[in-house]
Order: C-alpha cells, then structure tokens, then sequence
C-alpha cells in the first residue's frame, strides 16, 4: 500500500450539474468546449483520469453539492462510485484572535468535521484566522494565544471524530512569519497538527523544506503547490486584498512550474516516513484540467520515483 | 428606445475556462472598453454580495469594492467614462445567497437572517445607484422555490406565506429609501421564484410604497408568460426591461428544482444571447413603445460562454432585426 495518497483541491467553481446525461445534444447548443466543465461526473472521471486519488472539497460547494445530491453521504458515495475518495475539506476560522468569537468559531469548526466525517475526509486545513489587514496585525499575544485556544478545542473534537486539524497558514494572514511557529508550538500535539501549504509557507518567507523538517512529527497533509514569489515582502503580504492581484498576478503555480525544492522535500517525507494525503492545490489557475495534468506529471514523474 | 448592457453577462459563479480572470480588477477595467467598442454605452451591473467577502475587491459588483478601488461612486464613474460607458442605469441585486447560504449545514430556514442581510445590502445598493446617478435597482424577489420547499418541507405553504409576509416588509423600506434619493425600486421575478409570471403584479399593488416591475423576456417566457402581453397589459409599472433571449421550454418543472438555471433532468442553457433563443424582441418592443414605455431596455446574454461573442451578437441583432429607434 503506497504512504502517499494524491488528491486535488476542488476549486471547479461552482460545478452546476451532477451527471450530464444528454451530452451530445447540451454541446451542439453551442458547440462550446464549457460543457466538459460543468458536471460532477465528468470532473471526477478527470480525477481519475489523471491518476488521483481523491478530491479535496471546499466549504463553498458545500451549497451546491447538498442541492445537487440531497446529502452528503450520496455525495460521498457518488465519489466511491467513481473509484476517489474525499480527502478531507478547507476550513477558516474568521477572528480567532477575539476571545468573544469563541463559541461561534467552535460549533462552525464542529459542524465543519461533522461534515468532513460524514465526507469520509481525513484531513481540515484550517485557516487560522483572519487576513492581516483586517485583524488588523500584529497580533498581540492575548490574540494568539486565544487563537491557540479555538483551534485547540476544534482539534480535540475533530481527533475524537477520526479528522485531523492542521493549521493551513496563508501568506496574508495575521498568523504570519513572525508567529506562526510560536502558535504551532503553543498548541497541543494531541490535537491540532499541520497542514503544509508549500506556495502559502514559501512567499511568507520560511523555508519549505527546513520548515517540515522542523515540524515533521506534526505534519498531517499537504497542499501542494509552487511559486514564483518566496519571501514577499512585509508591507505585500500585510495589505489589503493581496490574495488577487489587480494586474492578474499569480502567486501560485503547478508544483514543477515555480521555484520550490520538491524533491529536497520528498527525500525528507521519506526519511520521516509520511504516511497520509497529499493535495495537490492548482489555485488560480486559467485551465483546471490541464492544471491538474501538468501537476499530476510532476508528482508521479519526479517525486513518485523519490517516494511514495 | 435605447439599450443598455447587463454586465450579467459574465458569469461569476460557474466553472469555464479562463474563470479566475474574473476575480482580478484588470478583467473587468478591460470589459468596459470591450462593451463600449460593441457600442453599449450605458450598463446594468449585478449587485452581487458574494463579491463582498473573501477579499476580492477587484469585482466590482458591491459598493464596498468599488470604494475599496476607486474611493467613490463618482471617481469609479468617471473610469467607466473614460472607458468609453456613460452611466451605470442601475444594478441587479440578488440577497438570495443569504437564504440557508451562510449554513449549508442547517437544515432549516433562516428567514430572519436572510430579511437582515437583505436589507443590508439592499440599502447598500440603493446608495450605490443613487451616488453614480442610476435610474433603478431590481431585486430578485423571492429566494429559489427550491430552496424554500428544501428549507420549510412539509410546511412550505406556510414558510411561503412567511417569506412573501417578509419580503413586502422589507421591500416596502428598500423602496422608501431609493423612492426618497430618486431611485426606481423594481422586483425581478424570476421563473424560479414565488412571484413568477403575473404572480409579481398583484404583489407589488399589495404594497404600501411604490414599486416598479421589472419586465425580463426570458424569466416571463419560461413562467409561461407572453412578454410582449405583459408588456401591453403593465406598461405604466414597468420600471425596466431586460432583452433576453431563451428556447428553454420548462417541461421538467424546472421552476422547482435547487438550480433552476442548470435542468437537472435535460441539461441545457437556460439563457441565451440575443437573438440565439425564440423570443420576437420586435413585438416586444413594439408593445412597449405603444404602451408608452419611455425608459432603456437592457440587454441580458446573462452567464454567457463567449463574453465578446455575446456583446457582439447583442449588436448585430439590434443593428439588423429591430426597428429604428
């Protein structure tokens, strides 16, 4: 049995149909190639297809999926049925640096697991908190410990329900290169773990590679992904709406197409023998699909051989 | 009669090709000169408030982003003039994201929380149109029938009765405002919603402020409706017209179903560009024209495949197949 299971993040937004039975006849109204992109059943066929293992859901098809298949273990099992599995869900945690959203945080992080659960999903990286800007940070460390708080008792729930939270940093978050070692260490290991984001942890300035060395023990999946843009800038990544550029500048890429040192990081999954998901997430990509085939070359091409 | 654009034509929600250009402000800086160069001039946008969460600031389809970028109305208008589009006539705005769409995980309906979203952003929009000079906001009336009989289940009559009890409320204090900053307050009654067809006109005479009606060809056509009948039989209440165009016969009971605008039982495309569908946009405008309709009809290839394909077959239609205005 292989240690690395690949999945992809679903950001197919938003897919409208389940299972387009008419095909021939819904493409000769526009003889569109849009067609190929609109229904459940063909994108996971694309999934397996390309040699994935299972898909990621987004918290926002959450609407779409429950409209379209009634519940979601039809979902679930709709995905069975296509030989993929349902790795796991995103999920954020809006202000978590406020003592007073505490409660709310905590019933939305559980009903978030419940669904994962439900998902047969494994893993829920976990935002941990609001963007920098509109926190605003730094955080102070009341703000962080508080973070520290809700992510631990998610965590608990979620371990006591088979999902593992892993703290998923993105680059414009309060959670940021100045605290977000400290937040992981003041955290339990019991409970709350990492979510290795490779483009969010390389354009906040860390080193990819020492950085899972460092907290390999915690590590409970991946998204992977490269960029073009390590170590942004302090005043890029603290401003306001940085996540889309207005010039269309993207921070992400395929894994393969940017600058980050996969292979250095597959040597060490092998010598501290991960065992889990790993996601492949093409975020802001023009062409999903063939995102999703220039991804899956580089994994099972370059990386497979290092270890899998 | 002149004729606007919906910049609806653009499709936010759904997966195509080359969709993530779509959250950047470079796109849509662009689609303005693309529109005037099809020699539309005045536009109708979506007033969209998923836009407003999430960071995307580059959409400009909520006032909040339209300040993030440009500061004021006035300053994103005079963007929209150097690129070639004269006004902004007004916006289409849809509250009903907010219906069970914050907690996909409850299984109940949430009307109290839908009725104060609505009206938040429905205020919103009102001062938005009212700030960059527009002549009208048109709401989406009611939620999906879908989502209502999903939400309330076996008590769907009185959830219903509940819902439209709610929507008067609150439309009755979205049209008090636009009514008092000179706004037209218009209902958009979709195939898919409680007031779908002719249901709309008795609603809004039930109200204690005025509200206008918003003829849209399409939603009237797949209700069963006849748009140029209607605009005959309404012509004094309508306060905008929407030119689009559908060959989407409702024979699935589509108007029911959780995504109405995709069938689920025989996929086809609900909306069509102008002239592409079966809709006689000449008797229409006809009807309009002797009913004494004297305002802009907007042209609405809405969730288009081809958005420069679609302005252009909006213009080659009006140049050729309806009359001189």
């Amino acid at each position: 049995m292989a240690n690395i299971k690949l999945s992809h993040m679903n950001h197919w937004k938003t897919i409208p149909y389940r299972s387009i039975d008419n095909f021939r006849e819904y493409y000769y109204e526009d003889r569109s190639n849009n067609v190929y992109f609109q229904d459940w059943d063909r994108i996971l066929r694309y999934h397996k297809a390309l040699g994935y293992d299972g898909i990621e859901v987004a918290p926002w098809d959450l609407n779409e999926i429950l409209g379209l298949f009634g519940s979601i273990a039809a979902f679930r099992d709709y995905v069975a049925g296509h030989g993929l599995a349902v790795s796991g869900m995103f999920h954020g945690v809006e202000r978590a640096h406020i003592a007073g959203c505490f409660e709310q945080n905590l019933a939305e992080g559980k009903a978030a697991v419940d669904m994962i659960a439900a998902l047969g999903g494994e893993t829920m990286g976990t935002c941990p908190g609001s963007d920098y800007y509109s926190a605003p940070g730094p955080l102070t460390e009341e703000g962080i410990q508080n973070t520290a708080k809700i992510l631990n008792a998610i965590g608990e729930y979620a371990v006591d329900h088979g999902v593992k939270l892993g703290i998923h940093n993105e680059f414009f978050c309060a959670i940021n290169k100045d605290n977000h070692r400290h937040l992981l260490e003041i955290t339990d290991s019991r409970y709350v773990f990492y979510y290795l984001d490779t483009a969010q942890i390389s354009i906040i300035g860390e080193d990819v590679v020492k950085f899972y060395d460092d907290y390999h023990e915690r590590m409970c999946g991946f998204h992977l992904k490269d960029t073009a843009d390590p170590k942004l800038p302090d005043a890029v990544r603290y401003g306001p709406n940085v996540e889309i550029q207005d010039d269309g500048h993207r921070w992400f890429w395929e894994p393969g197409e940017g600058v980050i040192d996969f292979e250095s990081l597959w040597k060490l999954m092998k010598k501290h023998n991960f065992r889990g998901w790993v996601s492949v997430e093409d975020d802001g990509t023009p062409d999903l699909l063939a995102s999703m085939a220039l991804s899956s070359y580089y994994v099972h091409e370059k990386l497979k051989p290092i270890y899998w | 009669m002149k004729h606007g654009i919906s910049l609806q034509l653009v499709d936010t929600h759904n997966q195509q090709p080359n969709r993530n250009r779509r959250e950047c402000k470079y796109y849509w800086d662009e689609l303005y000169t693309l529109v005037a160069a099809g020699g539309f001039h005045e536009i109708e946008t979506p007033y969209d408030p998923m836009w407003a969460f999430g960071g995307r600031a580059g959409v400009p389809l909520v006032y909040g982003n339209i300040k993030a970028k440009d500061g004021t109305a006035e300053s994103y208008l005079r963007r929209l003039n150097a690129a070639g589009i004269e006004r902004v006539l007004g916006v289409h705005y849809m509250p009903g994201m907010f219906f069970n769409g914050a907690s996909p995980t409850s299984p109940g309906a949430n009307l109290d929380g839908y009725v104060g979203a609505l009206l938040h952003f429905g205020e919103e929009a009102v001062d938005y149109v009212a700030d960059i000079g527009g002549d009208y906001v048109t709401m989406s009336a009611t939620p999906k029938i879908g989502d209502l009989e999903h939400a309330y289940g076996a008590d769907f009559e009185a959830g219903c009765a509940a819902v439209l009890k709610a929507t008067a409320a609150a439309v009755e204090k979205l049209a008090e405002r636009a009514n008092a900053r000179g706004v037209k307050f218009c209902l958009k009654n979709e195939f898919w919603g409680l007031l779908r067809g002719e249901a709309v006109v008795d609603f809004v005479k039930g109200l204690n402020e005025k509200v206008w009606l918003d003829l849209d060809s399409a939603e009237l056509a797949i209700a069963g409706v006849d748009p140029a009948a209607f605009a005959r039989a309404h012509a004094a209440e309508i306060g905008v017209v929407h030119y689009s165009d559908t060959a989407f016969v409702d024979d699935q009971a589509c108007y029911r179903q959780r995504n109405p605008e995709f069938p689920a039982v025989r996929a086809s495309k609900v909306y069509r560009d102008l002239g592409d569908g079966k809709l006689d946009f000449a008797a229409l405008e006809r009807a309009l024209t002797e009913g004494g309709y004297a305002g802009a009809a907007v042209v609405g290839c809405r969730d288009s495949y081809d958005v420069c394909r679609s302005i252009l077959r909006a213009r080659s239609y009006l140049n050729t197949r309806l009359p001189e205005r």
